[in-house]
């Protein structure tokens, strides 16, 4: 209850700060919608020449930028902080917030809301509105399972904005990490289905920004399996895990608040992460059913250096249960 | 030109403290290309030309906005001179015989250089991995007034973003408020995710009277072959008035901030 308290505070006191400077409120609010304005106008216009583009009719084209923008505004907004972590690490000002009684965790991800965001965000709601109500026409069911993926995708962009997080306290070397995710998430702008394998695979399974953006809107156009809308929600949570795991190596590797974040090897951080062995358990289940059905055309994918790639993102002991699933 | 030289060459040494961060800055660069690139493979599955442009041309073009974008856009001074002003570090430049806006040009080449040196590397990985057919012109005439173009961009990238950044003389709360602008127009308008002249003749006119498409669209299309000598220098005339309109806007507002500029301590 008090984390929900001081984050309600965190959140009005960056509402005050935004509408404090109308000018760069509205220099930044308008050249978000310029922005958003000229790539559909980019789309719309290549759409004229050319009907169909990957298998999209730019009809179809359209509506995956737009909910492109609709998640990336809303990431945005709610995790601007950790824009500025990197900053906060190298002047000291960490040592502040390690120092109060409060998860530094919830802090450095939620502490400074941008609500220029939330203008563009409105805009962009009523767009896809519109859009939905004369162009698309979904069932019902659609749009709950539409909501439900938009869910899960920010299951998973919280677990990649923790390990921002967990990196830029390994690491300070590095000046713009966030900014590497944010070019990671404009490769698709577009559907992640236009990538030839073993990309593809590689921006849908292993950096899952496919599986965050491209996912909802194939969902609510119904090109989306259910085995993959299941396994979307099982990934994102085990994701959500993983970099939870990474943060808590990080926090008690140095040594920074014993109190939340119990010492590696000790009892307690066995405990805490034993929820995590179970979801990797479930999630390789999946995982192997999703290569083995092959449901939406990835093709052989853990053949693929791709597959090489996920294996290592796991703990020897997952590794292994990995080498026996697929040896069987 | 002695201390600037000594600039350039601590700069240079500078950028290899940091080797990871300036890693990740080459990796965002390709980044931006390959959505660029995948949306044009598609385009180009069942066809052969579009918008009167081949494959081999869209390829070509691609490779070479990764290579022009690394030289034009590389620019540290954007990312630094509004925090120099607002915070009063300014200060420290003002009291020395060096020109501040010379200073961070001298650093922005040496910045250029070492992201020209990668992006050749980059260019040929990507070339090995999707062996793309490539035209290139092959007059030196218009090889040598690309080059010309591209000087020209780069110093109209340079006196466009610190023409941005000068607001911070009046706003010193606002440094980043209209560069982002530029850099939201530096994004769509410059040709760096699709040629120009695909779009409609008469927004394609339009843009030529902003200084944007003289950034990389012109030089990158000079370069590829598409204009004729005469065209070629037609652009690199208007490329020039944009340079010098700039410059003498910048020379006005710059010595009106540093009129209106006060800082204390330090």
């Amino acid at each position: 209850m008090k984390v929900l308290k001081v984050t309600w505070l965190y959140f009005a006191n960056s509402l005050q700060q935004n509408i404090s400077g109308p000018v760069v409120f509205s220099l930044f609010f308008i050249s978000k919608l310029v922005r958003y304005a000229l790539f559909l106008s980019f789309l719309f216009y290549l759409g004229s020449g050319v009907k169909l583009i990957g298998g999209y009719t730019w009809e179809q084209l359209l509506f995956f930028y737009l909910v492109f923008n609709l998640i990336d505004t809303v990431v945005q907004m709610i995790f601007r902080e950790v824009y500025h972590f990197r900053s906060l690490v190298i002047s000291g000002g960490f040592d502040m917030v390690l120092l109060k009684p409060f998860p530094p965790l919830v802090r450095c991800l939620l502490g400074g809301p941008d609500f220029i965001d939330a203008g563009v965000l409105i805009v962009l709601t009523a767009v896809i509105a519109y859009y939905l109500i004369f162009f698309i026409h979904p069932p019902i069911s659609s749009l709950l399972l539409f909501l439900l993926m938009l869910f899960n995708t920010l299951v998973v962009a919280t677990a990649f904005h923790i390990l921002v997080v967990a990196f830029g306290i390994i690491t300070l070397s590095v000046d713009h990490l966030i900014m590497v995710y944010r070019d990671l998430t404009s490769l698709v702008r577009i559907p992640v289905d236009l990538f030839s394998e073993p990309i593809r695979s590689l921006i849908t399974f292993v950096i899952p920004i496919g599986l965050m953006f491209t996912f909802p809107a194939k969902t609510l156009l119904g090109l989306l399996s259910w085995q993959m809308i299941i396994f979307s929600m099982f990934f994102g949570w085990v994701f959500l895990q993983f970099s939870s795991d990474r943060r808590n190596f990080v926090f008690s590797k140095s040594e920074v608040h014993p109190d939340y974040y119990p010492r590696r090897g000790s009892k307690e951080f066995f405990r805490f992460r034993q929820p995590f062995f179970i979801f990797i358990h479930i999630h390789v289940k999946l995982f192997r059913h999703v290569c083995l059905t092959n449901p939406d055309g990835y093709s052989g994918f853990p053949n693929r250096p791709g597959g090489i790639i996920i294996f290592f993102q796991f703990q020897p002991f997952t590794q292994v249960k990995f080498l026996i699933y697929f040896l069987r | 030109m002695r201390k600037y030289l000594t600039v350039f060459a601590v700069d240079w040494q500078n950028q290899f403290i940091y080797r990871l961060n300036f890693f990740l800055w080459r990796f965002r660069n390709v980044l931006r290309v390959l959505m660029t690139y995948f949306l044009w493979t598609s385009i180009f599955a069942y066809r052969t030309t579009v918008f009167g442009y081949t494959r081999e041309q869209i390829m070509a073009y691609l490779l070479l906005v990764i290579f022009l974008y690394g030289f034009v856009g590389s620019c540290p001074s954007n990312d630094n001179v509004g925090g120099e002003v607002s915070s009063g570090a300014l200060n420290n430049f003002l009291v020395k015989p060096i020109g501040y806006l010379r200073y961070w040009f001298t650093r922005d080449l040496s910045s250029k250089l070492l992201n020209t040196v990668f992006a050749v590397g980059e260019i040929s990985l990507l070339w090995f991995i999707f062996r793309p057919a490539l035209v290139f012109s092959s007059q030196p005439l218009i090889i040598f007034l690309g080059i010309l173009m591209l000087a020209s961009a780069v110093v109209i990238f340079y006196l466009l973003g610190k023409l941005a950044i000068s607001i911070v003389f009046w706003a010193p709360e606002n440094t980043w408020g209209l560069m982002f602008m530029v850099l939201v127009f530096t994004e769509i308008l410059t040709g760096l995710i699709f040629p120009l002249d695909i779009l409609p003749s008469h927004i394609f006119t339009a843009l030529q009277f902003t200084p944007f498409p003289y950034l990389l669209y012109f030089p990158l299309v000079t370069f590829i072959g598409r204009l004729s000598p005469q065209l070629s220098f037609q652009y690199l005339l208007q490329s020039l008035i944009w340079l010098g309109i700039l410059y003498s806007l910048l020379r006005k507002v710059w010595s009106a901030g540093l009129k209106n500029y006060s800082a204390y301590g330090g």
